[in-house]
């Protein structure tokens, strides 16, 4: 089938309606930071699907009726009038392999009784019309019916696999009895089915068995023998019970312990890389002081230098104007060259004019005419100053111009310190951000807030002996499973060979319809554990045959990548063995990763063959685990995988960091990869810091 | 509620058991029957509980046929 839109309406970051996602075959992305509704989107699968919302408080798919009104969006909860409702919907429209047109919707009202007090119900409506491809027909049908329906089409033990949750993929690669693989291979191919019909069969055997043996045989010594080997095969068979509980007790240790494995490793890595930020931190910040220091060594320096040409900057334009018009002045002779007073006396008391000889007797016009420049005194010492002053300006201008080569060569100097000191800053600001983000995720974690001097604290050598100590007791749950298969085997030996005696004394034994009996529903047994064990088997050949298609395109480009992938369904493990057939440890995060997709991606196609209908593959960070260079490879991988892929991705571009996918990449390859459809980017709205989340939906192809 | 037979699965259980429904078919019918009755079975999805009333068809089924065989 093809998942063909979405819409969602006031459900968590969703506010209002409009917020419209439109699908196909091929491929859709959807991109967005932290926050932005990514993981909502997601939940609004499930929850029209199977009415149910990931609670990360409680690390758990839960209800509607564990919800309530927390499942409204916040500003929907603000905006509503008191005593009026707020309706959240989430409607999913899809296609099946006929063309037959299906709309699913789920309602939920909640009625506005004070600001924090709501009106709610425990139950959401759901509604699924089917609109047939051929006469245009549609049926609507309401509630169980519905949901029977749609799990036609989703069946819920499958959903894990074709609603795909990147961070809890660990999970589904358990395969002990209460797994999600077990679930979801139940629903495949009849497995449930058999597996029921064999325990009926079983059922009735015992029962059968019971009758025979408490029946008192004709024949004495059968009698006889009938009950000591009873007896015997009763001990056996408890034993083997016990040993099965045991087992099963141990497998879910082994997997618990395993879990912590994975938890410590990944918090050890996180930590160890905060520890190596931190160093780089403290490297850059040395070096950074460093250049402070020189700086401050070359400002002193040239302090004075400094202070001088800066007082000269800013008068500079002032006084070459000065100078400019006292030039200027004095070549149109606005300033008369002064006149000498001493010169005046002289020509007076020598009565001629020394300038153009004119005799200038006492009285005379001429001598009244050199009489006056007596008056000019003042004059004359103005004048003196300014050519003085004029004279300063000249040899100031040059040694400033001196100094200014000086200054110069020195701001070359702060120039590179300052721009390598930049460059240490904005070292340290990514560094201090990608510190951050690892942070962010162990906050997310542990659900604390960490400061950065908390991350100082940590005590590496105590996270990596607690890790120690976990693989050491790994390895001894493994240890104990060895074991108690080991005495498994020889209790089910000795059971057949009890089984096989048993049997030759059934067939003396002169309780006719009694043995008769017993021995059809033996047959039927055998026949219904067969059917059950093929069908098993022939399934898990198929998903190990799929998953090693899958991940060997996967790592063929990849020469880090390699292995063949193994399903070990008898001792519940997946997991990868190389050339010579020996199971490869310690494989890298990437092959870790391409497995489990490989894996998840090999059971949805055995479905989509068995049921001849393919299952959309709608994906919620589906490689939050991997490395750059492998997530944009891992990417392309899915989308050529499957028939009709959803994939949320986390938009990490904003880090600038080597593992984070390069939104360049990510856009470029939304825009040229033909099988990408349809694209979003889902942003925060501009209110969301005032009432929690608001998505924007913002369509990119 | 009643579960949707899978054709593929259907024609992979007569191959499994061709050879049962050829020299017991007596045996083969009990056992289709009783897939028949499991796709039907209430308790379907809960795999480690019964419905008695299959158990005690099937009980039926094997004790008749043993009647019928004697007879």
């Amino acid at each position: 089938m093809i998942i063909k839109s979405i819409e969602i309406q006031n459900f968590l970051s969703y506010y209002e309606n409009g917020n419209k996602f439109n699908f196909d075959s091929g491929s859709t992305l959807i991109i967005g930071q932290n926050n932005t509704g990514k993981s909502k989107l997601f939940d609004a699968y499930n929850w029209v699907l199977y009415d149910e919302a990931y609670k990360t408080a409680s690390e758990d798919w839960k209800p509607t009726a564990e919800w309530r009104d927390e499942l409204a969006n916040k500003l929907a909860k603000k905006e509503c009038p008191v005593m009026s409702w707020v309706n959240i919907s989430v409607c999913l429209t899809f296609e099946d392999e006929e063309k037959n047109h299906y709309i699913v919707t789920r309602d939920y009202r909640i009625q506005k009784l004070s600001e924090n007090e709501w009106n709610t119900s425990s139950f959401s409506e759901l509604n699924l019309t089917k609109q047939t491809a051929s006469s245009h027909n549609t049926v609507t049908y309401s509630g169980d019916i519905a949901s029977q329906e749609l799990g036609r089409f989703f069946p819920k033990n499958l959903s894990r696999y074709f609603l795909f949750q990147g961070e809890g993929i660990s999970k589904l690669l358990r395969l002990n009895k209460r797994s999600d693989f077990t679930k979801a291979i139940s629903e495949l191919s009849g497995i449930k089915y058999f597996s029921k019909a064999s325990m009926y069969a079983n059922k009735v055997y015992e029962r059968l068995k019971y009758e025979f043996d408490l029946k008192e045989d004709g024949d004495s010594e059968v009698q006889l023998a009938k009950l000591k080997l009873s007896k015997e095969m009763a001990e056996f068979s408890d034993k083997l019970e016990d040993l099965n509980i045991k087992l099963d007790n141990e497998y879910r240790e082994r997997d618990i312990k395993k879990q912590k494995l994975e938890d410590k490793i990944e918090e050890l890595s996180k930590y160890e890389v905060c520890a190596k930020l931190l160093q780089e931190i403290r490297v850059l910040e040395k070096e950074r002081d460093e250049k402070l220091e020189q700086r401050k060594v070359i400002f002193d320096f040239n302090r004075s230098n400094l202070l001088t040409t800066w007082i000269y900057g800013q008068v500079r334009e002032k006084f070459h104007l000065f100078l400019q018009l006292y030039r200027k002045g004095k070549d149109e002779q606005k300033i008369p060259e002064p006149i000498r007073q001493d010169f005046i006396h002289q020509m007076l008391q020598e009565k001629i004019c020394k300038i153009c000889g004119t005799p200038a007797s006492e009285g005379s016009a001429a001598y009244e005419h050199i009489a006056q420049h007596i008056n000019e005194r003042s004059l004359d010492k103005e004048v003196a100053m300014i050519n003085n002053l004029g004279d300063a300006a000249d040899t100031m201008n040059i040694s400033v111009n001196e100094l200014t080569e000086n200054v110069n060569e020195f701001r070359g100097r702060l120039e590179l310190i300052q721009a390598e000191l930049s460059k240490i800053r904005d070292r340290i600001d990514y560094k201090e951000e990608e510190l951050r983000i690892v942070i962010e995720h162990i906050e997310e974690e542990k659900r604390t807030h960490i400061d950065k001097s908390d991350i100082e604290k940590v005590n590496l050598i105590q996270l990596k002996k607690d890790r120690d100590q976990i693989r050491v007791d790994l390895e001894t749950s493994k240890g104990k499973i060895d074991q108690l298969i080991g005495r498994k085997e020889e209790t089910e030996k000795s059971l057949i060979e009890k089984e096989k005696e048993s049997q030759l004394l059934v067939e003396r034994s002169s309780n006719e319809i009694e043995r008769k009996r017993m021995q059809l529903a033996e047959k039927i047994k055998n026949h219904a554990e067969r059917l059950h064990h093929d069908f098993l088997g022939k399934l898990i050949n198929d998903i190990e045959h799929e998953a090693n298609d899958y991940f060997g395109s996967m790592t063929k480009s990849n020469a880090a990548l390699s292995g063949l992938v193994r399903v070990d369904y008898d001792n519940q493990e997946i997991f990868t063995v190389d050339e010579q057939g020996r199971r490869m440890t310690n494989i890298n995060q990437a092959n870790k990763v391409s497995l489990q997709i490989a894996f998840v991606a090999a059971v949805l196609s055995v479905s989509n063959k068995i049921w001849e209908n393919h299952f959309p593959f709608v994906a919620d960070a589906p490689i939050s685990a991997l490395g750059g260079n492998n997530k944009l490879s891992a990417i392309k991988t899915m989308i050529d995988i499957f028939r009709q892929s959803i994939i949320i991705l986390k938009d990490d571009a904003q880090l600038h960091s080597p593992e984070s996918i390069r939104n360049d990449e990510v856009r470029q390859l939304i825009q040229k990869n033909q099988k990408i459809h349809h694209a979003y980017e889902l942003r925060m709205g501009s209110n969301t810091s005032i009432e929690g989340q608001n998505t924007e939906v913002i369509k990119l192809k | 509620m009643k579960s949707i037979k899978n054709s593929n699965v259907t024609k992979e259980v007569e191959r499994l058991l061709s050879s049962v429904k050829i020299n017991t078919p007596s045996e083969f019918n009990i056992l289709m029957d009783l897939i028949d009755e499991v796709y039907d079975d209430p308790k379907i999805n809960y795999p480690e509980t019964i419905t008695k009333d299959i158990e005690n068809k099937l009980y039926q089924w094997i004790d008749n046929s043993v009647n019928l065989e004697n007879n």
